[in-house]
């Protein structure tokens, strides 16, 4: 143990600067790998994280002969390799997720209330919008983004960067309409583009019958971190697409709740 | 709406310092290893 703790000691004392840079890329990728395991329901692999980098650690202080530090860092290595390569879809929603900006257009809330009340205008026009369209079996795909949406997708479609309402929405998912076939991209209080076209997901337990139109709606969530709400042409049923899942059946109180959850956590991220 | 809110965001600071510690660990674990003669 003594040993240990000499070797840590003689290792930052003979060259500090490039011991606190080491320890400090080390800390940067366990920190992103464990908050990664969190996020992703997998807190039992950070457990065996924990059991494999001790065990394997144990073993290498322990081995006869010549030693390089390098050895010890590949092992480890190689096991976080293997957590980045089953969280590939993850991080790359990560990465995309770094340019994102939260809701621009948003205001800060003000005294009287007045960022809440377009808020909630946002909410009930979205809700009439998909309502109706689910009602006349309208088929639609409304991405609720943050900015965070590429430049390509973007660019397939058109951008029309206006107020958010029913009419406009149902217009532009008109059957036939030029722009009724892509998605349809809001960022906070402005429909930003429509008629974009989206990656699609390439799971195969998806059910047969969630059509081209779910499977945009799940393939954009699985990679980059917005919402999407789907109508389907078919049956008008309404979901919702989140972080690679889908929601089906979904009724007007939980259409509501999740169009908050999208407005409200901006506007209380402002406050703080 | 606003408290479910803190409640989140108490929640997720309490798991990024779990995090930040683990990390922390592991980090110092690993160049003491790598280090051991």
């Amino acid at each position: 143990m003594r040993e240990f703790f000499n070797g840590l000691w003689n290792a930052l004392s003979s060259n500090a600067t490039s011991a606190i840079i080491t320890i400090a890329l080390l800390f940067a990728l366990f920190f992103y790998v464990t908050t990664l395991l969190q996020r992703n329901n997998a807190r039992w692999l950070i457990a065996i994280m924990v059991a494999y980098v001790a065990a394997t650690g144990v073993l290498f202080m322990n081995l006869e002969g010549e030693k390089s530090p390098l050895q010890y860092v590949f092992i480890v290595g190689a096991f976080i390799l293997a957590v980045l390569i089953l969280f590939a879809t993850e991080i790359k929603r990560d990465i995309w997720g770094m340019g994102a900006k939260k809701t621009p257009e948003i205001k800060r809330p003000d005294r009287n209330g007045g960022a809440e009340r377009d808020v909630d205008r946002y909410i009930d026009e979205i809700v009439k919008a998909t309502q109706n369209m689910s009602k006349n079996d309208v088929g639609a795909i409304i991405i609720l983004a943050n900015g965070n949406m590429p430049k390509a997708v973007v660019e397939s479609g058109v951008v029309i960067d206006s107020e958010i309402s029913s009419a406009l929405i149902e217009s532009v998912f008109f059957p036939k309409t030029p722009l009724h076939d892509g998605a349809m991209i809001i960022n906070g209080s402005k429909i930003h583009a429509a008629g974009c076209f989206l990656p699609l997901s390439q799971e195969v337990n998806l059910p047969k019958e969630l059509g081209t139109r779910h499977r945009a709606g799940i393939g954009v969530t699985e990679t980059i971190n917005v919402t999407a709400l789907i109508v389907s042409e078919e049956t008008g049923i309404i979901s919702i697409a989140r972080e690679g899942k889908i929601k089906r059946y979904v009724d007007s109180e939980m259409l509501r709740q999740t169009l908050k959850e999208y407005y409200w956590q901006e506007l209380l991220d402002n406050k703080d | 709406m606003k408290k479910e809110g803190k409640e989140k965001t108490s929640v997720a600071v309490l798991r990024t310092a779990v995090s930040a510690a683990l990390a922390a660990l592991l980090a110092i674990f690993v160049f003491a290893v790598a280090n051991y003669h």
